[in-house]
Formats: C-alpha cells, sequence, structure tokens
C-alpha cells in the first residue's frame, strides 16, 4: 500500500512539474502590438496558454495566478523567419548530383548554440541544403532554443531543394566531367552523372521523376531516390528551386507544373521579368539580398545589367505585385541582421509593414508552417519580439525575445 | 616699314584669338552658382549649417555662408527642405578590378598549375590543393596601370554618395603595390586621378606564423637599405675612380714632359673600374617609402599583426596606416600616441564571443583618426548602409560622416582638396532627401568639381 502510494505520488509530482513548465500562463499588457496580419493593436494585451496565444485585443480576461507582463513603451513582432539558412552546409560534400533522401536535419545540431541568432530577432529558420547539387535533399522549419535549450522542429519535410541553371552544372569544387549514359555504365555512379549543360540539368531532373522506366540494375540503384522523390511528389513537397536567370526560373514553372508540385523560387534574381507568370501560377519567392550590414563586402554582383543593380529592382518589384516574397540574406553570416537586410530596401519605396512581412508571414506561408508561427494570431505559438524606440538609433532596439511563451533573450 | 605692320597684325590676330578661346573655355568651367538648402553638413569642425548656403565657382568652393546671401551674378540652386553633405571616400577599394576574378593575377601562373590535369586532381585531391608560393613582393606594380576606369564599379558607388576612393591592385601579398586616390566621375583618367602614388599596401594577414611575416617585411625593408648602401658605395667608387683617371691623365702629361729626362718608373697604383648594381625597381619603391614620401599602408586585423606593423613602423621609421584594424583597439593609447591613423573596415561592427563590439567608436573615443573601407569592388556602395548599422550600435551621425569625409581625406593627405564643404576645396557634394544614414533617405544629386555628375530624376 506505502509502495503504490510512493509510486502515486512520485507519478503526480512528474506530471505537476510538467504541466507547471508548459502550463505557464502569461499575459503582456499595454504595448504595441504589431500582428502582421494586418492589424496594428495601440495598447493591446496578450494572453498566453501553454506557449500558444489564447487571445489577443484591446483587453484580454487575465485568469487568476497569471504571469503579468507590463509591457508599456514596447513594441511587439512576431518572431522572424528566416527563409534560408545552411546551418549544415560545412558536412555536405559535393561529390554527388542529387541526394534528395537526404535531409537537412540529420546533421542539424539541435542542442547548437543558436544565441547569435535569437539576439537578432530570428526564431525560426528553414535548414535548408547547400545549393551545389541538382536535387541536394529535404529541408526543415525549425525553432530555435533558449541558451542551454534544445531547438525544436516545426516541420519535419518543409521543402526539396532543387538547384537549376549555372549552380548545378559542374559546381565549382568538381571538375569531373559525366560519363555517357549506356546499359553497362547507367546513372551510376552519381559521382560522375554531373549535367555538364544546362539542358543537361533539365533532362537529369525530368528523367529522375520518370519513376516506371528505371529496369535492372539502374531500379535497384535508383531505389532510395525514387522512393524518396516519389513521396515528396505525392505529399506535393514544395519544389525550392535555386535559380538567378529569367530562362531557368521558366523553366521550373514548368517543370513544377509537370510534377504538380508547389513551386518556391530561390535566389530568382530576375524573378521581376516574370512576375505575372509567377503570380499566375501562384509561385513564391525566396529574394536574395545582395545587401550586408556587418560583415565582408561582396566582391562583385553576380548579376548586372550595365550598372541596374538588379537586386535593388527585384524585391520592390515583387512585392508590388502581389507575389508572396521571403526576403533572405545571401550568406548565412546576415542571417541574424535580418531586420537590417529587409530594411535596405525601404528607400526604394516599399513599405515597412511589407517588408517585414517578408521575414515573418510570407516564409512561413511558403514552408506550410503558417498555422504555427510567422503573425500573432490566436492559436499560434507565442514567439514575440519586443522592441523599443531608442533616441539616435535609427532602427528600433531588440530587448526580449520570447519563445513559446517563455522570454529566453534579454 | 610693310614686314612690321604684317607682324603687327599678325601678333593681333593671335592674341584676340587666344583671348576668345580663353574666354571661351573659361565660360565653360568658370560656372558660377550659389547652392542654398535647408540643411548642410560641412565636416568641418563638426559644423552643421542650418538655412545656410555655399558659392561655387568652376570647380571650387569661395565660400561658405551661416546665412544663405546669394550673389547677383551667381546662378541661384535652391534646394530647399534637402540636406547637403560633403562627397563621401571609400579609403580602400578595388574598383575598376571588377571583371577579373578576386585575386588578380599580375604575374602568370605557374605552369604546373596549368598543366595539372583535372583527372589527377580527381584520384589525388591532395595534389590538386599544391600551389606554388606565388610572389610575395610586387611593390613596383601601380594599380593606376592596371585599373579599368570605365568600370561599372566607378560608376555605381555615385548612387549613394560615394565620390572619391583609393584604389589598391586587390592582392593578399605580402608587398601588394602602389595604390592612388581618385574620383569616381570624370571624363579622363588623368583628370580622375587625385594621388599617385597614394601608398604602398602590405599585408600582415596570413594564416601561417604573424611572426613569419614580420620577419619577411623586416627583410624587405633590410634588402632594401642594403641595396642602398650598395648605390652609395657604387657613388663613391665611382667618383674615386674619376679622381683618380684625371690624376692619371695629368700625370701621364706630366709624364710626357719628364719622359725626356727619367725613364723606367714604376706605374701609379691601378684604380679599376667600378660596376654598377643592377636597378631593382621593387627597392626603389619601397626606399621612397623608408624615405617618407609615399605612407606604407599595412593591412593587419589581429593584434598580433597590429604589433608587428607598430614594430616595423618603430624600426624603420616610417609613415604606417593600418587597415582592418579590427582588434586595433586594444592598442588605441598607443595608436593615438604615435599618431597612426585607422581605416577600419570591411565589418563596421564586430562579433567577439558572440558580443557586438563598435571597436570604430572605440577608437575614436581615444582619439585615432578613423576612416572606413570596403576593400572590395562592388562594396563601396554598401558603405553608408554599413555605417547607418554602426550607429545603431552607439556611433553618432556626425562621427559616421566624419569617418566617410574629412579624416578620410585627412589620412590619404588629400584633405586640401577633399573631405569637407569648406572655402578652397573642390565642390563635390551630395545631395540627399532625408538625414544622412537613414535608411529610408535616397541620393537625389551628385556634384564633382562643380559638375552635376549624377541625379535621381
Amino acid at each position: 500500500m506505502k509502495k503504490k502510494f510512493l509510486i502515486l505520488f512520485g507519478v503526480l509530482l512528474i506530471c505537476g512539474a510538467g504541466v507547471h513548465l508548459s502550463a505557464k500562463t502569461v499575459v503582456i499588457r499595454g504595448a504595441e502590438i504589431h500582428t502582421m496580419d494586418g492589424r496594428i493593436i495601440k495598447k493591446g494585451a496578450i494572453l498566453i496558454k501553454e506557449g500558444k496565444i489564447a487571445e489577443i485585443g484591446d483587453d484580454v480576461s487575465i485568469p487568476e495566478n497569471a504571469e503579468i507582463i507590463q509591457a508599456e513603451g514596447f513594441i511587439l513582432y512576431p518572431g522572424f523567419v528566416a527563409a534560408s539558412c545552411l546551418l549544415t552546409s560545412k558536412e555536405i560534400k559535393n561529390f554527388e548530383s542529387f541526394s534528395p533522401d537526404t535531409s537537412a536535419l540529420d546533421r542539424f545540431d539541435i542542442f547548437g548554440d543558436y544565441t547569435r541568432y535569437v539576439a537578432g530577432g530570428v526564431t525560426s529558420v528553414y535548414v535548408g541544403m547547400p545549393y551545389n547539387r541538382l536535387i541536394s535533399g529535404r529541408g526543415a522549419v525549425v525553432k530555435f532554443g533558449g541558451a542551454g535549450q534544445e531547438s525544436k522542429v516545426v516541420r519535419r519535410e518543409a521543402a526539396l531543394n532543387v538547384s537549376l541553371g549555372k549552380d548545378a552544372v559542374l559546381p565549382p569544387m568538381t571538375d569531373i566531367f559525366p560519363a555517357p549514359i549506356s546499359p553497362e555504365n547507367p546513372l551510376l555512379p552519381s559521382l560522375k552523372q554531373y549535367p555538364s549543360s544546362v539542358l543537361g540539368a533539365y533532362w537529369i531532373m525530368n528523367a529522375l521523376f520518370r519513376f516506371d522506366q528505371y529496369s535492372g540494375d539502374l531500379a535497384r540503384y535508383m531505389e532510395n531516390i525514387s522512393a524518396s522523390l516519389r513521396r515528396a511528389q505525392e505529399n506535393r513537397l514544395p519544389l525550392v528551386v535555386r535559380c538567378q536567370k529569367a530562362a531557368d526560373i521558366f523553366q521550373s514553372v514548368e517543370l513544377a507544373k509537370i510534377l504538380g508540385m508547389p513551386l518556391i523560387i530561390q535566389g530568382g534574381a530576375e524573378a521581376y521579368k516574370l512576375a505575372g507568370m509567377l503570380k499566375e501560377n501562384n509561385v513564391s519567392v525566396i529574394a536574395e539580398a545582395f545587401v550586408r550590414p556587418n560583415g565582408l563586402s561582396p566582391k562583385e554582383e553576380p548579376l548586372s545589367e550595365d550598372g541596374i543593380r538588379i537586386y535593388e529592382k527585384n524585391i520592390p518589384a515583387l512585392i508590388k505585385e502581389g507575389i508572396t516574397v521571403a526576403i533572405a540574406p545571401d550568406i548565412d553570416s546576415s542571417v541574424p541582421e535580418l531586420l537590417w537586410v529587409a530594411r535596405y530596401y525601404q528607400k526604394f519605396g516599399t513599405s515597412e509593414e511589407e517588408l517585414i512581412k517578408a521575414i515573418t508571414i510570407n516564409p512561413a506561408r511558403m514552408f506550410g508552417v503558417a498555422q504555427k508561427i510567422g503573425s500573432l494570431e490566436r492559436g499560434k505559438d507565442a514567439d514575440i519580439l519586443f522592441f523599443r524606440k531608442e533616441s539616435g538609433k535609427l532602427l528600433l532596439q531588440l530587448k526580449k525575445v520570447m519563445i513559446e511563451g517563455r522570454i529566453i533573450y534579454e | 616699314m610693310n614686314s612690321n605692320r604684317t607682324w603687327f597684325y599678325f601678333a593681333l590676330i593671335a592674341s584676340s584669338l587666344s583671348l576668345l578661346a580663353a574666354g571661351f573655355l573659361s565660360a565653360q568651367s568658370n560656372k558660377v552658382f550659389y547652392v542654398k538648402a535647408r540643411t548642410i553638413y560641412t565636416s568641418d569642425g563638426n559644423k552643421v549649417i542650418e538655412n545656410g548656403g555655399f558659392l561655387v565657382d568652376g570647380n571650387k568652393i569661395i565660400r561658405v555662408d551661416k546665412k544663405a546671401k546669394p550673389p547677383k551674378n551667381a546662378q541661384l540652386i535652391d534646394l530647399k527642405d534637402r540636406i547637403v553633405i560633403p562627397g563621401l571616400i571609400d579609403a580602400h577599394s578595388y574598383a575598376g578590378f571588377h571583371e577579373e576574378d578576386y585575386n588578380v593575377r599580375t604575374e602568370p601562373p605557374p605552369p604546373w598549375r596549368v598543366a595539372l590535369p583535372a583527372f589527377y586532381r580527381l584520384y589525388f585531391p591532395e595534389l590538386g590543393r599544391v600551389e606554388a608560393p606565388p610572389p610575395r613582393i610586387q611593390a613596383r606594380y601601380k594599380a593606376s596601370d592596371a585599373v579599368f576606369y570605365r568600370d561599372s564599379s566607378f560608376a555605381k558607388p555615385l548612387a549613394v554618395g560615394i565620390t572619391t576612393a583609393s584604389v589598391s591592385i586587390p592582392t593578399e601579398y605580402l608587398v601588394g603595390g602602389l595604390s592612388f586616390c581618385a574620383k569616381l566621375s570624370a571624363n579622363s583618367p588623368s583628370e580622375l586621378i587625385l594621388l599617385n602614388p597614394a601608398g604602398a599596401d602590405f599585408s600582415l594577414m596570413a594564416k601561417e606564423n604573424v611572426m613569419k611575416r614580420y620577419g619577411e617585411l623586416e627583410k624587405v625593408f633590410l634588402d632594401a637599405i642594403e641595396y642602398r648602401k650598395k648605390f652609395e658605395k657604387y657613388k663613391k667608387d665611382l667618383k674615386k675612380y674619376q679622381e683618380s683617371k684625371r690624376e692619371e691623365k695629368d700625370k701621364s702629361e706630366k709624364e710626357k714632359k719628364d719622359k725626356k729626362d727619367k725613364k723606367g718608373e714604376t706605374p701609379a697604383k691601378e684604380v679599376s673600374e667600378p660596376k654598377e648594381p643592377k636597378k631593382n625597381e621593387n627597392h626603389e619603391v619601397i626606399l621612397q617609402v623608408l624615405a617618407g614620401k609615399i605612407p606604407a599602408v599595412i593591412r593587419a586585423s589581429r593584434i598580433h599583426e597590429i604589433q608587428a606593423a607598430l614594430k616595423i613602423r618603430d624600426e624603420f621609421k616610417i609613415n604606417i596606416v593600418l587597415i582592418c584594424g579590427h582588434e586595433a583597439y586594444k592598442v588605441a593609447d598607443d595608436l593615438a600616441l604615435k599618431r597612426i591613423p585607422v581605416i577600419a573596415g570591411p565589418e563596421a561592427v564586430l562579433m567577439k564571443k558572440g558580443e557586438k563590439v563598435n571597436y570604430i567608436k572605440k577608437l575614436l573615443k581615444k582619439n585615432v583618426s578613423v576612416a572606413f573601407c570596403s576593400s572590395s569592388s562592388a562594396g563601396s556602395a554598401f558603405l553608408p548602409f554599413q555605417l547607418a548599422y554602426a550607429i545603431q550600435h552607439g556611433l553618432t551621425e556626425i562621427e559616421a560622416l566624419n569617418v566617410l569625409t574629412i579624416n578620410a581625406a585627412k589620412i590619404l593627405g588629400v584633405a586640401d582638396r577633399i573631405g569637407s564643404i569648406t572655402a578652397g576645396r573642390d565642390a563635390d557634394f551630395v545631395v540627399l532627401n532625408g538625414r544622412p544614414f537613414d535608411l529610408s533617405t535616397n541620393v537625389e544629386r551628385v556634384y564633382i568639381n562643380g559638375r552635376l555628375v549624377y541625379s535621381n530624376e
């Protein structure tokens, strides 16, 4: 009897602790709230229950034993979502041209210290795969934890990373020419299967999805690859195609139509030329911003026409057209400065609201996680940034970061 | 009489023609105009003038008024609520080397690097990465000889208000060559250049041991001194030889006279003609640095590299300028005492163990002269944005503006021409539609030498 009681007591204790950790109720009052779903609440309040937003508005009902955060003078934004971040890139060598069965999550360090990113207001990222493969693998959306806390996976399989155009053709580290394909030498080994031209890249890309045409040795070799590709196609996983030139963007739209998968263009320096077509086909764009607020200046712009800065023209033009645009820096070291990268485009006539949407709700929508993150709405995770205006500073100063109802950075 | 008259007419016509031509030319270049604006940041002793103006005659600023009083004969440019700042300066850039790879090879690559077949590198990847040690001393190369003046990297920075840049050869070599200081827009290269050479580039930044690089740099200077000694010795010997020759000549004349009297005397000891040492242009450039004619622009980032640079300066008594200088704030007192300027960049704020360190602010606090650079060909266009980032982390607006204008001009040695809106300086200025460094501010017009070179309309 005594034993049973002890066990029961233990179980209750554990449950109680668990409940206490997650069921903390927090109320934030008196802050200016930018919800990013089109509303700005002056002097609003947020009720947070179990890490989720239970109520948001001018005033909320305050339950008993709720922790109250008085936030007068603070301006609240949802946590930023970085649409491209290669946290795993160092781990992957470039000796294969397609590896759709690899997942970025396999090499993502869940216990890593990402304070640097959180300090810049980035609470969630799409962890992608490196660009230098034709099909480089599946990326995931993760949410950073606080110091000493593990990161959380928001969506395990968020998209399939593909490179078309120049990136996929003989990447910088390899000078290997593809062996001609024959019965003796099928698509094997993949080391030798680098397309030598852009046309070759499309051909291989198309051939990879014709699962029923494989037979014999080829089918055996392609078993894993085709299984993961088939799964991606059946699940309608978004295809993140990295390409810059208008011709490549056009081709990838056609490819996505054939495969029946949603399309996200990454990079897309010349996307503004096809803005109408992208809008028609519901294509979203992760526009690469060629801006580095801190860190090495770019050596040269990858694409420019007669001195016109394409990157400065592209993003405002796409936003004007009404395309879902996410702004992402071109290198990882700029990811903590996401707000600066986005605000750079302010002087080209784009509103601040639109630019902040491009680093919050838009990327969340692209990767299918908008029901959890990206804006401050009822039922979503309580990832909140506390900004404050300071004199002499150009931008708002980030003071606190809350992830799922807990302040993890101050 | 007749011929005299023709000469007179000829002279008259010639003089009138030349006068006409001079008048025509001066009418073209000596455009007088008066600029009036709401706010003028002069960068001259941190002065900010409200509702003032300045008079431009030709390519120079004639006078600056605290209260606008445009003269009658001048054309008035009323900028209303606009803001005027001096033309900005990129203190170290690779503009004009845009088309090439990052490492511009001024020497051809070694043959084994070219001949190594690709498949060889596939099976022995380690072998493929073997590179011959690059020629590390190229002091004699001039950036002005290789730069492409019509490159887009000369025109693009104008759109953010950068009017002047110090252009270097993009290398990481120990001795990188001679840089020059140029305005970014003009008709001909000769008009473009403000100062050539502006500095000799050195790099102490290396993956290997810092002391090794220091030793190599020390050797460069010691070799040059040795070279100078050799020449001095040669000159001395030559003088001696010429003297002895002259003596010999006198003697032989004497001897001819004496020959009649005496016979069979031993001849005087002969001085052999000294050999002229081989000229070495690298050493010549280093000697100019040693003489203080050209400042040594030393790239050093970490504290060890900076200390090595200071050691070189003390050893050879040369003028140095530090580039990069990320950890220079650790020896800021020393730098201020020795009046060593720092050209910071390309990072505006450092990340040190998760903390942001505003090293520019720290240097300025200790009265070290700081400029800012992009160290790249396309990066100049981001300088104001990067300094805006530094402002967010503690720099003030005026400090940031000084870093990009007057400080840079002083460090480059062209403060008598550019860097501030002051009487007597070149009329290089930028018209903004908002406060400088504000993220929504756009550059509306850029003037260089009193000429409109960029307009966003």
